[in-house]
């Protein structure tokens, strides 16, 4: 056996609540770093939302040139994009929770977390390292990449370059909605062993959610709600002014909070 | 000694009057429900250092779970104890870095290779460098995963996972090993590897494994404790168990005629009692010695015999109990 004496000894630096953050992260990493899953995704992603956004401008382009009648017409790209980020977010939201179901199931099912957890590490900051080995691949794969392309296809149906700003918003709008939904499925996975309620219930609530908005949409726009981003992205979308940034503020609030309850039900959580 | 919350005897072997030092594991009536079901009553347990120490019970009887408590997976209920030196709690990641555990039914992540799983437990412990690599280098060795290092753990077979589980325990050089049933679904050879292993960290190392395969703790353990529906019923020293409660007896085996050399044996005044099965001209004897009347034995009752010409004594020793033996009387007492 090799003596102690030749290797670091990893003695607790820092907080105890951050121990293991840096190895489990390392680890979790390779689901998106190992194998073609990253570059899968990112075809995937870039040619669904794209491809949606391409039905889209054809249609107005059909419309325009055939006279066709549409129950909403949209004539023009700027009436286009509006209409896009609906049905972006919802393929976005679904998309999402089926990539991150089994971040924390997975692990609570299979076993492998009794002999984790017997390590030296924080169930916070293996909550944390999870969050983020997945948050930080999904925001590329499903945000910044196809978006990108959205906005040279938006400026190329436009004529010239796409308002770059309200386009930042928009995209920045989608990236908040997409980090809520990967740390509710998270919570969700600490919360149940069952994978239907852990994809079932972050697609429910939104569907849920778009049902109810009917009933206040005086209010649309103000309400404290992550959901309620489709609403101030679709009016970024159209170059509208963002009625309020209450949604803005409430999606990091409740983020945190989701990401808070995930540490400390993860922490009461016993092996069993 | 009775336990800390109910009033069940634990038998402990150990001299009158001779205080315990501190053990690594002890605790103090451990308890604990899951809702309406008590996996485990009351566990009093003393392990004492560098000593390797079987966890025996029947199956459901609180094992999984007390080693659980004791690794921090799971919440006593009820009790008190020390690991280490550790107040038990969930939450003791200081405690984490002197220990090594092996679950029951160790999974693993399919998609590493025994090397990246042992580099994931090691980098919880170490930094990246040579050292961790040669460290995990002698983890394969010692647990001859060697030709296999490098395959998905996916493929491997339950033995292979088992090493992989106790590489993973002991890559760290921990002061305490729990193991949950570390021979379970191995082949004979691959428990004869692991049983030696043991041995092998005991110099490091103490070692407190759960198993219900009574052969193995007699061949390896020097401390053994005996859980039974959840309560501690017994712990002690293997060789103590063994000897069990009753008095000292003999096994002797003879040929030839016996009659009068059995009414000679029995007539001893330290002799407390002669039991004879005879058949075709062999005879099988217990002869059973008054307490404290060993040595007497030990000198005369050979020659007693001896001194009956035409009685030829093919076999005689002290009679030892199985461990078999002493656990089932142990548990069988409890249970009733």
């Amino acid at each position: 056996m090799s003596t102690t004496t030749d290797v670091g000894t990893i003695s607790g630096p820092g907080p105890a609540w951050t121990t293991g953050f840096t190895n489990v992260l390392r680890h979790e990493s390779r689901h998106w770093l190992r194998g073609r899953r990253l570059w899968v995704q990112l075809a995937l992603w870039t040619v669904l939302l794209n491809g949606m956004l391409l039905a889209f401008l054809w249609i107005a382009d059909q419309a325009n040139t055939t006279g066709l009648q549409l129950e909403e017409p949209a004539v023009d790209v700027a009436d286009v994009f509006p209409q896009f980020i609906g049905i972006a977010l919802l393929l976005s939201t679904i998309g999402v929770v089926v990539l991150t179901q089994g971040v924390m199931l997975d692990e609570r099912r299979d076993g492998t977390l009794e002999w984790v957890l017997a390590k030296p590490v924080s169930r916070t900051a293996m909550v944390l390292a999870k969050l983020t080995a997945h948050v930080l691949p999904i925001l590329l794969v499903v945000v910044v990449v196809p978006w990108s392309v959205v906005h040279v296809l938006l400026s190329r149906a436009n004529g010239g370059t796409w308002p770059v700003g309200p386009f930042l918003t928009v995209v920045g709008l989608v990236a908040l909605v997409v980090t809520f939904t990967i740390a509710f499925t998270q919570l969700l996975g600490t919360w149940t062993t069952s994978r239907g309620l852990v994809i079932g219930v972050p697609i429910a609530a939104g569907m849920l959610y778009d049902g109810l908005h009917a009933f206040v949409r005086d209010l649309a726009g103000y309400l404290p709600f992550p959901w309620e981003l489709s609403t101030l992205a679709t009016q970024a979308a159209a170059g509208a002014e963002l009625t309020s940034a209450v949604p803005i503020v409430a999606t990091v609030v409740w983020t945190v909070a989701v990401v808070a309850a995930t540490a400390w039900r993860f922490e009461r959580d016993e092996v069993v | 000694m009775t336990t800390g919350s109910t009033s069940t005897a634990i038998r402990e072997l150990r001299p009158a009057g001779r205080r315990a030092r501190p053990g690594v594991v002890d605790t103090h009536g451990l308890a604990k429900r899951f809702g309406d079901v008590e996996a485990v009553r009351s566990v009093d347990l003393r392990v004492p250092e560098h000593s390797i120490f079987g966890f025996l019970g029947p199956n459901g009887a609180g094992k999984t779970t007390t080693l659980r408590m004791l690794v921090g997976l799971v919440e006593p209920s009820a009790g008190t104890g020390t690991v280490l030196g550790h107040d038990l709690g969930r939450t003791d990641l200081e405690l984490r870095r002197r220990i090594g555990y092996l679950p029951q039914q160790p999974n693993f992540y399919p998609d590493l290779t025994a090397r990246e799983t042992l580099r994931y437990a090691a980098r919880f412990f170490f930094r990246p460098g040579p050292g961790l690599e040669r460290r995990i280098e002698d983890a394969i060795d010692l647990v001859g995963l060697g030709g296999r290092a490098d395959r998905p753990v996916g493929v491997f077979s339950g033995g292979e996972r088992q090493r992989l589980g106790l590489a993973q325990a002991q890559v760290h050089e921990p002061e305490l090993l729990i193991l949950d049933e570390p021979a379970a679904g191995l082949d004979p050879i691959g428990r004869r590897d692991v049983l030696a292993l043991l041995q092998r960290l005991r110099a490091h190392a103490t070692v407190l494994y759960s198993t219900h395969i009574l052969d193995d703790v007699q061949r390896v353990s020097d401390m053994v404790g005996i859980v039974t529906e959840g309560t501690l019923v017994a712990q002690a020293p293997i060789d103590s168990l063994l000897a069990g409660n009753e008095a000292t007896a003999y096994r002797i085996a003879t040929t030839g005629p016996i009659d009068e050399v059995v009414d000679l044996v029995a007539r001893q005044p330290w002799v407390q009692h002669v039991e004879v099965h005879a058949r075709d001209g062999r005879a099988e004897w217990t002869v059973s010695v008054a307490p404290d009347h060993d040595d007497v034995a030990d000198r005369h009752l050979l020659r007693l015999v001896l001194g009956e010409a035409a009685v030829t004594v093919t076999d005689f020793g002290r009679q030892r109990f199985e461990l078999e033996d002493a656990f089932l009387r142990i548990v069988e007492e409890q249970s009733s």
